[in-house]
């Protein structure tokens, strides 16, 4: 029963990272219907400086996480203002340049800082808390808790404010909300620069917490909060959340129990199954959700 | 008032039905000619470069240039003609990889047989990728393939007894037809080896090519590029979206099967490393770089990508931060050569989203206007232009 808690606690604390990975993908998805495949990219680049900054030039934590996010988010500002805003392919093609851009980061990242993992100190200190047998680490906590503000956040803007209307009016229709004084560039803008920032927070948070350390395999890791997403349905971001905290579980008591036969790769694998169960039983994600469709 | 077909009141009037069929007669006459004479100058290419290039290097290259594109002129089909975006493909040429290393070398069945079961095999697999595909559309397919590489991944390299798992398989390939061996190909006193493989390579992409056209030309194709254009004015046309959206998984998977046939073949061993998301990803620049949606898009991507990975790999070294170790602080050439496809596929979609076919039909448009035939009226040469 104990290794159960233990796989749970650390399933919840992978998911609540997915959760904020899964955010960055649906606050660009939702604004302008790309699918922005470099949100990877903002994940592994932002965990190795973190590894520059810290470590290597000692700035303190708290700022580097701040850095992180500024930069992440300016980042994002540059790709749609040079790239993106200049295309006239559509959806499709924007997609594709976004996983062009992340087919050039990952080489660029491996030759500034090597294929090596970065160990970056535990930023977060080592103490562990104990609850009836299980050991939660502190790092944990700090994952559940950061994840669970900026989700909060993110509903807050999203449905609250007057952004966040702005965001939604562009994504239904960009005519009908520029009728009603909306700047939809502005607002394309914003969702990019937000999608940075919540980037840029997972990728310190990754690199710290659950993974340990800056290393290459960052943005596989990012491209699996992908599963989530669509399990919960693209259109709700709570289902987004409630469906990366379940493919966090699955994966996690996959590598608890599943039997060594079915292979090292299933953990991973898993999700991806999951998705496609999910796609083939009940097309527009657990959750409800526009934009798919039962053919 | 009645309305009356357009086509109908010109087929009434006396004089077009007399100048008409003449007029047809004529250009296709002329366009006909000018296209064997392509085909005769492209199957003369095929058969004599192979033959005539002596450097091994860059035989390898061409033949691996002939792999993607075989690979390309399949995911064409999938996502030119049908718009259907895969980055999937991968998997298809390692499924391909696999079946012909089990049939070929396992079994040591000759090569019609391991060629035509992989592409078999290959369009199943397709056609069941097909419905988990149709559920979502546009950029939401890219979860498909994503979830298809990690399935993938799992199965090429955790499948032990099928595969050999992450040691790789061994894949010597039979390569003859009746007399003919292409590993060992006698003309005269000479005997070509990789030439051999090479030519049967460019021979299967020209028959990949011909399929594609065909399938392009026929109903199939044009509902397919139906289904790009408008799905719901497609579907209100009468038009199968399942069908034609399966079709095209099927055809392109059995593509990108029998190129993965051919790779075992070319490289006598097959590891599941080689069917990741960056491999996927190289076959979409091909296609973007070529011309996606265009019959000869394919085969001007593939070479022009196998020229710049050699290329590069003959000129990286000497470029500063290049390092062979790739040390701290350097690109290594294989780092170097995929920023830059990166950069190919940015640049391309961005700048020239119709790719280097396009700048051959400008080509065309500039010589067609410096030279009006008789027959071509103003309004004709303008429609002429506008073609793409």
């Amino acid at each position: 029963v104990s290794t159960f808690l233990q796989l749970t606690v650390s399933g919840l604390s992978a998911g609540f990272l997915y959760a904020l990975i899964a955010l960055g993908f649906v606050v660009i998805l939702k604004s302008t219907r790309v699918m922005n495949l470099f949100q990877a990219g903002f994940v592994l680049l932002a965990g190795y400086l973190a590894y520059q900054f810290h470590v290597a030039w000692h700035i303190p934590f708290v700022f580097t996480v701040f850095l992180c996010m500024a930069a992440m988010g300016l980042l994002g500002v540059v790709i749609e203002w040079s790239i993106i805003s200049r295309m006239r392919g559509g959806f499709d093609s924007a997609v594709l340049v976004t996983a062009g851009l992340l087919t050039v980061l990952s080489p660029v990242v491996s030759a500034i800082w090597s294929d090596d993992t970065r160990q970056i100190d535990d930023p977060w200190g080592l103490r562990t808390v104990k609850v009836g047998g299980v050991v939660i680490s502190e790092a944990n906590l700090w994952v559940v808790g950061l994840s669970l503000a900026a989700l909060a956040v993110f509903f807050a803007v999203f449905q609250l404010s007057s952004v966040g209307i702005a965001m939604r009016a562009v994504a239904s229709d960009v005519v009908a909300a520029r009728a009603q004084g909306i700047r939809p560039r502005m607002v394309v803008r914003m969702s990019w620069a937000a999608g940075g920032l919540l980037g840029g927070l997972a990728g310190v948070m990754a690199s710290t917490a659950v993974g340990g350390g800056a290393q290459p395999s960052l943005s596989q890791f990012a491209l699996g909060s992908l599963a989530g997403l669509i399990i919960g349905g693209i259109g709700s971001p709570t289902g987004a959340v409630l469906g990366s905290l379940l493919v966090g579980l699955v994966q996690e008591y996959a590598i608890g129990y599943a039997p060594a036969s079915l292979g090292g790769a299933f953990p991973s694998a898993l999700p991806y199954l999951v998705l496609l169960v999910v796609l083939l039983v009940r097309p527009t994600g657990l959750f409800g959700g526009v934009q798919v469709r039962a053919a | 008032v009645t309305i009356t077909p357009l086509g109908a009141s010109v087929s009434v009037t006396a004089p077009t039905r007399a100048v008409a069929p003449r007029i047809l007669g004529e250009i296709r006459l002329v366009t006909g000619r000018s296209r064997h004479l392509r085909i005769a100058v492209l199957v003369a290419l095929v058969v004599v470069l192979p033959l005539t290039i002596t450097s091994s290097v860059w035989l390898s290259v061409l033949a691996l240039a002939g792999i993607s594109a075989i690979v390309v002129i399949g995911l064409n089909v999938l996502t030119g003609y049908a718009g259907q975006i895969s980055l999937g493909q991968a998997v298809f040429v390692g499924v391909g990889s696999y079946t012909a290393a089990y049939l070929g070398d396992r079994h040591g069945l000759p090569m019609p047989v391991w060629l035509l079961g992989t592409a078999a095999v290959g369009a199943v697999v397709g056609a069941v990728v097909g419905p988990i595909a149709l559920r979502v559309r546009g950029p939401y397919l890219i979860f498909v393939s994503l979830a298809l590489l990690a399935i993938g991944q799992w199965v090429f390299s955790d499948w032990t007894s099928f595969t050999n798992g992450s040691t790789g398989e061994p894949a010597f390939l039979k390569t003859s037809i009746g007399p003919v061996n292409f590993a060992a190909l006698k003309i005269g006193s000479r005997v070509y080896s990789a030439a051999g493989l090479c030519l049967l390579i460019w021979l299967i992409v020209l028959i990949c090519l011909w399929l594609a056209s065909n399938v392009d030309r026929s109903r199939v194709g044009r509902a397919m590029r139906a289904v790009r254009g408008n799905e719901a004015a497609a579907s209100a046309a009468g038009i199968s979206l399942g069908r034609t959206k399966i079709s095209a998984f099927a055809v392109s998977a059995a593509m990108a099967a029998v190129a993965g046939a051919l790779l075992a073949a070319q490289t006598q061993y097959v590891s599941p490393g080689s069917f990741d998301l960056s491999t996927s990803l190289t076959y979409l620049v091909v296609l973007m770089l070529g011309g996606s949606g265009t019959r000869l898009g394919p085969i001007i991507g593939a070479l022009a990508v196998g020229a710049l990975q050699q290329g590069l790999t003959d000129v990286g070294p000497s470029l500063p931060f290049i390092a062979a170790n790739g040390s701290q602080g350097s690109f290594t050439v294989a780092q170097l050569t995929q920023a830059v496809l990166g950069l190919v596929l940015v640049g391309v979609l961005a700048f020239q989203p119709r790719g280097l076919a396009a700048l051959w039909t400008v080509v065309g448009r500039l010589r067609r206007r410096a030279q009006p035939g008789p027959l071509r009226s103003p309004a004709e040469s303008e429609n002429a232009g506008a073609r793409p």
